[in-house]
């Protein structure tokens, strides 16, 4: 089992105004893995990566980061940041941009080094131009190189994807499996749960400040796995009535199998054929991301579909 | 590089990257110029390298006054009006917008992320800010010591002098704004604040100067001021003035105590740059007076003690160290605010 890089116990931040930010986060990051956090606007993503990277001091925080407790300033030196709305020097270059954040990360960059950051971020060429004349994006790539200069252990990236081009996106997610084949951990809060979906390994969702899911990917979707049956014609009634009473869901030209194993599917696919249902379709069916998030964060003042960010 | 080298390399940076920055380099090196234009010949002084001359005997070259007279243009009217106000006033709009832009989301967040302390951070980026008044004053020093060196072959070090006092009256009117902008993060109060400290602190010295005529000089040089008919009556010298005046000095002295004293510290910088006192044969004299021949200009010697009394009424450690004290006091609040606030 992969060590733990990150282990949190309580971290509470309350505002001036008793506005209670975060209410006793507690959760654990694998070293090596990319790592979800998700949660609605307001919801105190933003705030815990940032009591993480020292820029808000926590009401109370009990953890390590990289097996010291959080806060730990020198600890930073292996841990790399992009911030959401990152806002760099307008009158660096690309290229000053890394070797300032090297500087003050106390890591000296030889030029091979910048190179192949630039390189891997996609922007060698324009490494030489100042910031005001880079697209979002390109800023974005620049966020990412700088966050990558000190060799971290640790990365955390808020909304990395913000403004992002689908082709910046797709480079973005290929860098975070990259990172993670390179044994680094990757700490991600996006509202892109698609994405998300596609490269997380565990993820945790947040809501008003506390975790309301947490664990690796599969194992929270595994419990919604089932089996969907379409059929070319309706399902005879007497026989609709005999599944539901063996607790399947059943709609006219449908029945669903819960449960991600194929053998329970082999008698209700001989009943449907010897009943002379002709079958079109037998597909596996697994709770997607969103609809784990949706189920997450809904409540009674329905906020059940609104745009997760 | 450490920490505080990348904080400085990356003001000079920002510094290089503003128009403001070369513009005021620009006039600053029009204005040094046009001091170095300023020479003497047989005749008496003379303009723009050459190309008028004003004649006068005890301008010539080589004459004591000519020299004294090319310092006193430096040290009576360019380090005042030039550094001392009009070079404070673009240095503190240039460098006005580092902090708040510093402690903005985005741009904090990147900073503070890093293994440095806080206070490094603020510490880097202040010292950072005094390097525009000492990028700014160094090369206009140099060319008034060049000047100076090449018209009269005396190098005087002590014109340098110039270079920290300058940057010292212009951190004593930053640390406001750097506290006022971290506090509210708006570089308009912050300019505003400084600007009324600044402005509450000379008038506080100036009142303080004029009281401090009335309640001690004026009589200490047997004069006695008719404030009905607005006339001045000679009289037996005597150490000060009523009651009421000495008690109102005293009070505006207490008032003045705690604020930032650039107009003291700027004219210390004139007693620093000083030409060699000991080849200053003008000592005692108005050099007005000896320029143009007018006895009447002569100070009598209880005057000129009660006018050096004055002068030394406020010692330099005291000026200094109580604005220095008022400024470790108004950054260090900043730099705890900036420390303890979250972002």
């Amino acid at each position: 089992m992969a060590a733990t890089i990150l282990d949190l116990t309580n971290v509470q931040k309350t505002y001036k105004g008793k506005v209670e930010a975060l209410r006793g986060i507690s959760l654990q990051v694998a070293e090596g893995s990319i790592f979800g956090l998700l949660g609605p606007n307001g919801a105190g993503k933003s705030t815990l990566v940032k009591i993480l990277t020292t820029i808000i001091h926590p009401t109370r925080c009990e953890g390590t980061m990289l097996g010291y407790p959080v806060g730990h300033k020198p600890i930073l030196r292996q841990v790399g940041y992009l911030p959401e709305h990152v806002r760099f020097p307008a009158y660096l270059t690309g290229r000053q941009v890394i070797q300032y954040a090297a500087g003050l990360a106390g890591v000296r960059v030889d030029r091979e080094r910048l190179r192949n950051l630039l390189r891997l971020v996609g922007m060698e060429e324009a490494s030489e131009r100042i910031l005001k004349t880079y697209s979002k994006g390109m800023v974005q790539r620049i966020g990412f190189a700088q966050a990558l200069v000190n060799d971290p252990k640790l990365i955390f990236l808020d909304e990395p994807t913000d403004g992002v081009d689908p082709e910046g996106r797709r480079v973005m997610r290929e860098l975070l499996l990259k990172l993670r084949s390179e044994g680094r951990t990757v700490f991600v809060n996006s509202h892109l749960l698609g994405e998300l979906e596609t490269v997380c390994d565990s993820v945790a969702i947040l809501k008003e400040g506390a975790v309301v899911r947490q664990g690796a990917l599969a194992e929270l979707t595994a419990g919604s796995c089932r089996f969907e049956i379409i059929t070319a014609g309706p399902i005879g009634e007497e026989m609709a009535e005999r599944f539901r009473a063996n607790g399947l869901v059943v709609e006219e030209r449908r029945v669903e199998v819960p449960g991600g194993e194929a053998e329970p599917v082999q008698p209700v696919l001989d009943a449907l054929r010897s009943g002379g249902s002709v079958i079109t379709e037998v597909r596996q069916v697994r709770q997607s991301l969103e609809d784990l998030f949706l189920e997450s964060v809904a409540d009674e003042s329905g906020w059940e579909g609104k745009d997760p960010s | 590089m450490n920490t505080l080298g990348v904080l400085l390399l990356d003001s000079f940076r920002m510094l290089r990257s503003q128009k403001l920055f070369w513009i005021v380099l620009a006039l600053s090196g029009m204005v040094a110029l046009g001091y170095a234009s300023i020479g003497f010949n047989q005749r008496g002084i003379s303009l723009f390298f050459g190309l008028w001359t004003i004649e006068h005997e005890s301008l010539q070259l080589g004459t004591e006054e000519s020299r004294e007279l090319y310092l006193l243009i430096f040290t009576n009217t360019i380090v005042p009006y030039w550094l001392g106000l009009f070079a404070v006033v673009l240095a503190l709009i240039s460098c006005a917008s580092i902090f708040p832009e510093f402690v903005r989301e985005g741009s904090v967040d990147l900073t503070l992320s890093k293994p440095p302390r806080r206070i490094t951070l603020f510490l880097g980026k202040y010292l950072g800010s005094l390097l525009f008044v000492f990028l700014q004053v160094l090369p206009f020093t140099v060319i008034v010591f060049l000047s100076f060196g090449l018209r009269f072959g005396e190098w005087n070090l002590g014109l340098f002098w110039a270079v920290p006092l300058v940057v010292l009256i212009f951190s004593f009117v930053y640390a406001m704004h750097v506290l006022i902008s971290i506090w509210s993060g708006s570089t308009v109060f912050g300019l505003l604040a400084a600007c009324l400290i600044w402005g509450g602190s000379v008038l506080t010295e100036w009142t303080e100067d004029i009281v401090y005529q009335f309640a001690y000089t004026v009589p200490q040089a047997g004069m006695k001021p008719d404030w009905i008919d607005g006339g001045i009556e000679e009289v037996e010298p005597r150490e000060s003035a009523g009651e009421f005046m000495v008690g109102l000095h005293r009070c505006l002295d207490f008032l003045r105590t705690p604020l930032p004293k650039t107009r003291a510290v700027g004219a210390q910088m004139r007693n620093l740059i000083s030409v060699d006192r000991d080849r200053n044969d003008l000592a005692g004299k108005s050099l007005l007076g000896s320029l143009f021949h007018d006895s009447s200009m002569e100070v009598p010697p209880h005057i000129a003690e009660a006018e050096r009394r004055a002068d030394q009424r406020h010692p330099v450690w005291k000026d200094v160290g109580s604005s220095l004290c008022y400024e470790l006091l108004v950054a260090g609040l900043a730099a705890w605010i900036f420390a303890r606030r979250d972002y």
